[in-house]
């Protein structure tokens, strides 16, 4: 802290001109996010205003020729596709992560990382197509319905947010703790043991903000999910039925919306960054702590 | 005839294509305390990990020749993890796990199947006095090891290793990242533990080696220049390589 601080306050004046460009570029940063929010804040208030947000979040039919604005259908269709996406991805990520921080031998190592940033690197509109043309046909066949379903968006998302997960408690797991591991070796333990004991543990902190990242971009992940979730916005009713989710919601229905029907759009793309920032809040309290 | 706990025989440990330790061949006496020192870099910490297999987990390590624990093989008649189970470790960085003092201890004893609170509690409590730590942390067991001071943290360590037993306790500069009224706690744990341990500790710091060794073997460039009973190889070494690291190293 002390460091930090002495640091700023020696700055001369012509210090200040040489960090110009950089200052400027990160205020074009801060600039970005204060407009979105300055924006989404004025388009959405007024039919928060207009229809309370009681109304807004809780009420569940979704007409806007009808003046209806209730968005709970998709809420619960973002939750509901989020924490499944996440029930299969997080527990995969984490035993791929601790598997390459500790147990594969290095060249396996190498195309780990590298299929890796592969996935992440992956549009989404092609996993959306990947998950149309193959999970779609085999939800289709093997459960029946039409096959595009929340069960099918979830699997699709888990495997978008697969690679962040894994890259980041891949990180997470092999900063920390290598000296725990080797002394929980050293007292005889085997490697399953000493990774599920001690390492994770041990890196619990950055696992967890690895977990918040991946729900974060769950959440706020649109095209792939809008291509396999079947879009209806009934309220959810199974597995195997079709979901909207918010973001799909606003993706499909922009183009069009006019008045309160467009206010309600920003509304609850208002409410979706609200959340996605507090996500990332989370995130930021947890690495400060890890300090 | 004295006991031969650890015997080792034309060892020589590979990095890839850098030869870490070349041939070498030597013993570590039953309870007694041998000093391992040489310069950075000259394989005295490989040594010490060849020791107790944890070169095992570096990808491309190759060793050649045998160590024997009580005269038996510990590359093919000894399991890695009951080798590390006779064989403990201390590290330089005091490094407990993320849990409280006595899930520290108990960790090493549960694993071998010790589940009893009774037998569990005799054991914290023996190490941790066996560690001189017990007097300090007797009322604090539950809280969480990491909140102790890095003193306190390294001799939790030794009494974390001392749980499973050791037969052999390996030390690699136990003592160099605490301050001077630390370090001699851990020097008198050492000296009161080698009465049921061999006990081989690498050290940057003659005098700590003059204080607590029994031999002292030099190395160099991963080669054994020159092993003798302590007071013998500080007082007259008989290479020059010797004299001159011992009078650069006192200064």
């Amino acid at each position: 802290m002390l460091a930090r601080d002495n640091g700023r306050k020696s700055m001369k004046i012509s210090d200040y001109f040489e960090s110009l460009p950089f200052l400027m570029s990160a205020a074009l940063a801060v600039a970005a996010v204060s407009a979105i929010c300055f924006f989404l804040i004025a388009e959405g208030m007024p039919v928060i205003k207009k229809i309370g947000i009681s109304k807004l979040v809780f009420s569940k039919s979704w007409r806007p020729s009808e003046g209806k604005f209730g968005i709970f259908s998709m809420i619960l269709g973002t939750v509901y596709v989020t924490s499944m996406a996440a029930l299969i991805a997080v527990p995969t990520a984490v035993l791929t992560a601790a598997f390459m921080s500790k147990l594969c031998p290095t060249w396996l190592y190498k195309v780990f990382k590298t299929v890796l940033s592969i996935l992440s690197a992956i549009p989404s509109v092609v996993y959306g197509f990947f998950g149309l043309m193959t999970v779609v046909p085999i939800v289709r066949n093997t459960f029946g319905g039409d096959g595009t379903s929340m069960l099918t968006a979830s699997v699709v998302l888990a495997l978008m947010i697969f690679p962040t997960v894994t890259a980041m408690a891949e990180a997470a797991i092999s900063s920390a703790a290598k000296e725990n591991y080797h002394s929980a070796l050293a007292l005889g333990a085997d490697k399953v043991r000493s990774l599920f004991f001690v390492v994770l543990p041990a890196a619990k902190n950055g696992i967890t903000s690895a977990v918040a990242l991946g729900i974060a971009r769950a959440v706020g992940e649109t095209t792939a999910v809008m291509m396999v979730s079947g879009n209806q916005t009934a309220m959810p009713q199974s597995l195997l039925k079709g979901i909207r989710t918010i973001t799909a919601n606003i993706a499909l229905e922009i183009g069009y919306a006019a008045d309160d029907h467009r206010a309600a759009l920003a509304a609850s793309a208002l409410l979706l960054f609200a959340v996605v920032l507090s996500i990332n809040i989370i995130i930021g309290i947890l690495g400060r702590k890890k300090q | 005839m004295v006991n031969e706990k650890i015997c080792i025989q034309n060892l020589s440990v590979r990095y890839g294509d850098v030869n870490i330790l070349k041939d070498i061949s030597t013993f570590f006496k039953e309870n007694s305390i041998t000093a391992l020192i040489g310069s950075s870099g000259c394989g005295k910490s490989t040594l010490l990990r060849t020791i107790n297999r944890l070169t095992d987990l570096d990808g491309n390590c190759a060793v050649e020749g045998k160590i024997l624990l009580d005269k038996k093989d510990i590359f093919r008649d000894i399991g890695a993890n009951e080798l590390r189970k006779r064989v403990g470790m201390v590290f330089q960085k005091p490094n407990p796990f993320d849990m409280s003092i006595y899930d520290n201890i108990a960790f090493g004893p549960r694993i071998h199947g010790i589940k009893s609170k009774i037998d569990l509690d005799e054991i914290a409590e023996n190490t941790l006095r066996s560690a001189a730590l017990w007097d300090e942390v007797k009322d604090y067991l539950k809280k969480n090891a990491l909140k102790l001071s890095g003193g306190q943290q390294q001799r939790l360590c030794i009494a974390r290793a001392l749980a499973v037993k050791p037969e052999v306790l390996l030390m690699d500069e136990a003592t160099s990242a605490l301050d001077p009224t630390s370090a001699a706690k851990i020097e008198e744990v050492m000296l009161e533990l080698k009465q049921r341990c061999t006990i081989i500790a690498v050290t940057h710091s003659m005098a700590q080696a003059i204080r607590i060794s029994d031999k002292t073997v030099f190395l160099a460039n991963g080669m054994i220049i020159e092993e003798a009973d302590t007071a013998k190889l500080f007082t007259s070494p008989q290479e020059a390589k010797t004299k001159q690291f011992i009078k650069s190293a006192l200064g």
